[in-house]
C-alpha cells in the first residue's frame, strides 16, 4: 500500500520544502560571510567594515559582469558568465585586500587607531557608492529569477516542490566553501601559524613566524570568503540592493559574534541559523519585516547574553 | 572663539542668501540641517567614541513623527516639533542605552542594523499614511530663520563641550583604568552624549516637513547616513569642521544635481582623503592623552 498524504497536507509540505530549500540557500550565503567576518576578527576586528566593504563590490562586480554579459547577449545564468562573475569578483577583492594591508599600514593595521576605523568605514561608504553605480545598470531587466530553468524535487504521493536550479548550486558551492576554509585553518601548518597570530601575535613573533604575511593572508581569505558570498547573493537574487546587501552583511555579522568570533564553524552555524530564520520568516509571515524581526532577537539575544561590561564605554576595544 | 568662527560665518551667509538668492532657500535649508545632524554625530563620534550610525534613524524618524503628529493632533507645527524630538530622543536613549556594552565593532554593526531597518520599516508600513505636509511660505520663512538659530545654538553646545566637565570625563574615558582611579562613570557621561545628539539629529529632522518633502521616503537611504557619518568622522572633536564638512558631502549634492548620485562615493573619498590627512600627520587629531592629576585639577575647577 502505497503512503499519500491529502492534497492541502501535500501543498503545505511542499511549501515547507521550497522554504528549507530558500533557508539552506540563505543560510549558506551568510554562513560564507559570517566565516569571513570571523576571519578577519581573528586578527583586525577593526576590519569588519573593510570586509563589508569587500561584499559589497563584489555584488557590484558580479552585478557589473552579468550586465555585460547580458549585453553582450549571452544568458547570464550560463556557467560561463557566472564563473567569470565569480572569477572578476575573486581577482578585485583580493587584489583591493592586499592593497589595504600593504599601502595603509599606519592608518588599517592599527586597531586602536581611530583613523583604521574612518578607513574602514570609508571603504564601506565607497564599496557602497560603487554598488549603487552598478545598481543603475539595470540587470534586474535581464535576470529575472522566473526566467531561470527550475528544478523539480519529486516523491509520487508526499512532495512535488519546485525551485530555481541555481539554489542547489550555490548550497553545494557554499557548503564546500565553508569546508574548504574551516579544514584550511585548522589542519596543518598554515591553520596553525594562523591560529597562532589570532591568539597572540607578539608571542607568534617570537616563535619566527611572518605575523604580517599571515595577517594579509587572513583579511584577503576574508575578502575572497566576502566575494563568494557577494556572488552567490546576486546569482540567488539579482535585484539585490544597497539596504538588502547591508541587512545580510549585518544578520551574518551578529550570527557570528552570537555563535562566536573565536571559532570558524561556530561562526558558520550563527550566520547558518540567521539565514534559515530570515527565510523562514519571509516564508511564513511575509519579506517585509523579516529582517528587523531577524535582527531584534538577534540583538536582544545579543545584550542579555553576552554583556561585555566596559567596552565600548572604556574606548572602543576590550 | 575662532572654533565657533564657521558656525558664525554660516549662520551670517545663510541669512543673508534668502535676499540675495530666494530659490536657494531651500537647498540651503537642506544644507544647515545637515550642519546640525552632522554636528551631533560629531559630538557622539568625536567625543564619546560612539561609532553610531542610528543617528540617520533618528533624523529621519523626526521628519516622520513630526508630519504624523501633525495629521494626527490639530496642533501647530512648532508644537508638533518639540513631541516628536522628546520622544524620538526617549527612544533614542532607551535603545542606545543597552547598547553601550557592546564592542565598539558590534555596537556600530548593530547601529547600522537601525539605521537602515527604522527607515525601512516605515516607508513600508501600510497601517498609517502620512501625507506630505503643506506649510505656507512664511512657515518656510521662519523654519529657515530657526535653523539657523539651531546651527548657532548647536555650535555653541559642541563648543561649550569641550571646555565642560563632561568633556573632560569623556577624553578620560579613553582610559578605563583612569576613570576608575577617579571613580567616573564614564557609561552615563556617554548616555548623555547620546540623548545630546540624538536629540539635537532629531530636532533638525523634525524641520524637513517644513521643506515640503516626502517623510515617508525622503532622506531614508544610505545616502543620508553616509553623509551623516562622514560628517561626523571628518569632524571628529573639532566641531567646526563639521561645517565644512557638511558643506562638501551635503551642500555640492544640493546646488550640483548631477553630482547627487554619486553622494556615497563622494562621503567615502573625503574620509579617506581625511584618514590620510591625519595617518600622515598624526599631532593634528588634536587628541592628546590626558593624565590623570590634569583632569582632576580641570574636573575640580569646571565644578566650581
Amino acid at each position: 500500500m502505497r503512503f499519500r498524504l491529502g492534497k492541502a497536507r501535500q501543498k503545505r509540505m511542499d511549501y515547507f520544502i521550497e522554504r528549507l530549500v530558500d533557508g539552506l540557500t540563505l543560510g549558506v550565503i551568510c554562513a560564507v560571510l559570517a566565516i569571513s567576518y570571523a576571519i578577519v576578527s581573528g586578527v583586525r576586528r577593526s576590519l569588519i567594515f573593510v570586509n563589508t566593504a569587500f561584499y559589497l563590490t563584489a555584488i557590484a562586480i558580479v552585478l557589473a559582469v552579468f550586465s555585460g554579459a547580458a549585453a553582450s547577449g549571452f544568458n547570464p545564468i550560463e556557467a560561463l558568465s557566472a564563473g567569470l562573475a565569480l572569477i572578476s569578483a575573486f581577482v578585485t577583492c583580493a587584489i583591493a585586500a592586499g592593497a589595504a594591508t600593504e599601502f595603509l599600514p599606519a592608518g588599517i593595521k592599527s586597531s586602536l587607531r581611530p583613523q583604521s576605523l574612518m578607513i574602514s568605514i570609508g571603504a564601506l561608504f565607497t564599496a557602497a557608492g560603487i554598488l549603487q553605480f552598478a545598481s543603475r545598470l539595470h540587470l534586474p531587466q535581464y535576470l529575472v529569477p522566473a526566467f531561470a530553468p527550475r528544478v523539480m524535487l519529486v516523491v509520487p504521493g508526499i512532495i512535488r516542490s519546485e525551485f530555481p536550479s541555481v539554489q542547489p548550486v550555490v548550497i553545494t558551492t557554499g557548503a564546500a566553501a565553508i569546508g574548504a576554509i574551516i579544514f584550511l585553518f585548522r589542519h596543518g601548518s598554515f591553520g596553525r601559524k594562523q591560529r597562532a597570530v589570532a591568539q597572540d601575535p607578539h608571542v607568534a613573533e617570537l616563535l619566527g613566524i611572518n605575523v604580517e604575511r599571515m595577517i594579509s593572508i587572513a583579511i584577503i581569505s576574508a575578502s575572497m570568503a566576502a566575494a563568494l558570498s557577494g556572488w552567490m547573493a546576486i546569482v540567488v537574487s539579482p535585484a539585490t540592493g544597497i539596504g538588502d546587501a547591508l541587512l545580510l552583511a549585518v544578520g551574518s555579522f551578529l550570527g557570528a559574534v552570537l555563535g562566536g568570533l573565536r571559532s570558524l564553524p561556530k561562526a558558520a552555524a550563527g550566520g547558518f541559523a540567521v539565514g534559515v530564520g530570515k527565510a523562514f520568516w519571509s516564508g511564513y509571515f511575509g519579506p517585509d519585516y523579516a529582517w528587523p524581526a531577524i535582527l531584534a532577537v538577534l540583538v536582544f539575544v545579543l545584550i542579555l547574553s553576552r554583556p561585555v561590561p566596559g567596552a565600548v564605554v572604556a574606548g572602543g576595544e576590550a | 572663539m575662532w572654533r565657533s568662527m564657521p558656525f558664525l560665518l554660516v549662520a551670517a551667509g545663510s541669512a543673508l542668501l534668502p535676499s540675495a538668492a530666494p530659490a536657494s532657500m531651500v537647498p540651503a535649508a537642506v544644507v544647515l540641517i545637515f550642519i546640525i545632524a552632522g554636528t551631533a554625530a560629531s559630538l557622539q563620534f568625536g567625543w564619546a567614541g560612539l561609532p553610531d550610525f542610528s543617528i540617520a534613524a533618528w533624523f529621519f524618524a523626526g521628519g516622520w513623527g513630526t508630519a504624523a503628529t501633525m495629521q494626527v493632533l490639530p496642533l501647530p507645527f512648532w508644537a508638533c516639533v518639540a513631541l516628536s524630538a522628546a520622544a524620538i530622543t526617549i527612544v533614542a536613549v532607551a535603545i542606545t542605552s543597552p547598547l553601550l556594552r557592546l564592542r565598539s565593532e558590534t555596537f556600530a554593526m548593530v547601529t547600522l542594523a537601525i539605521a537602515v531597518i527604522i527607515p525601512a520599516i516605515v516607508s513600508h508600513q501600510t497601517f498609517f499614511t502620512v501625507r506630505t505636509v503643506t506649510v505656507s511660505a512664511a512657515t518656510l520663512a521662519e523654519t529657515y530663520d530657526v535653523l539657523i538659530a539651531i546651527v548657532l545654538l548647536a555650535g555653541a553646545l559642541a563648543v561649550l563641550l569641550e571646555r565642560s566637565p563632561l568633556g573632560l570625563a569623556l577624553r578620560a574615558g579613553e582610559d578605563r583604568i583612569l576613570c576608575g582611579s577617579i571613580g567616573l562613570n564614564i557609561r552615563r557621561s556617554k548616555l548623555l552624549v547620546v540623548a545630546m545628539s540624538a536629540s539635537t539629529a532629531a530636532t533638525a529632522g523634525c524641520m524637513l516637513p517644513a521643506l515640503q518633502v516626502n517623510t515617508n521616503s525622503a532622506f531614508a537611504g544610505f545616502d543620508t547616513i553616509a553623509a551623516i557619518l562622514a560628517i561626523a568622522m571628518i569632524a571628529g572633536r573639532r566641531s567646526s569642521a563639521a561645517v565644512m564638512a557638511a558643506l562638501i558631502i551635503a551642500g555640492i549634492p544640493q546646488f550640483v544635481p548631477a553630482l547627487s548620485d554619486y553622494r556615497l562615493l563622494l562621503a567615502g573619498a573625503a574620509i579617506f582623503t581625511c584618514a590620510a590627512w591625519r595617518v600622515f600627520s598624526p599631532n593634528r587629531g588634536g587628541n592628546t592623552p590626558i593624565d590623570s592629576l590634569k583632569l582632576t585639577q580641570m574636573m575640580e575647577a569646571g565644578a566650581e
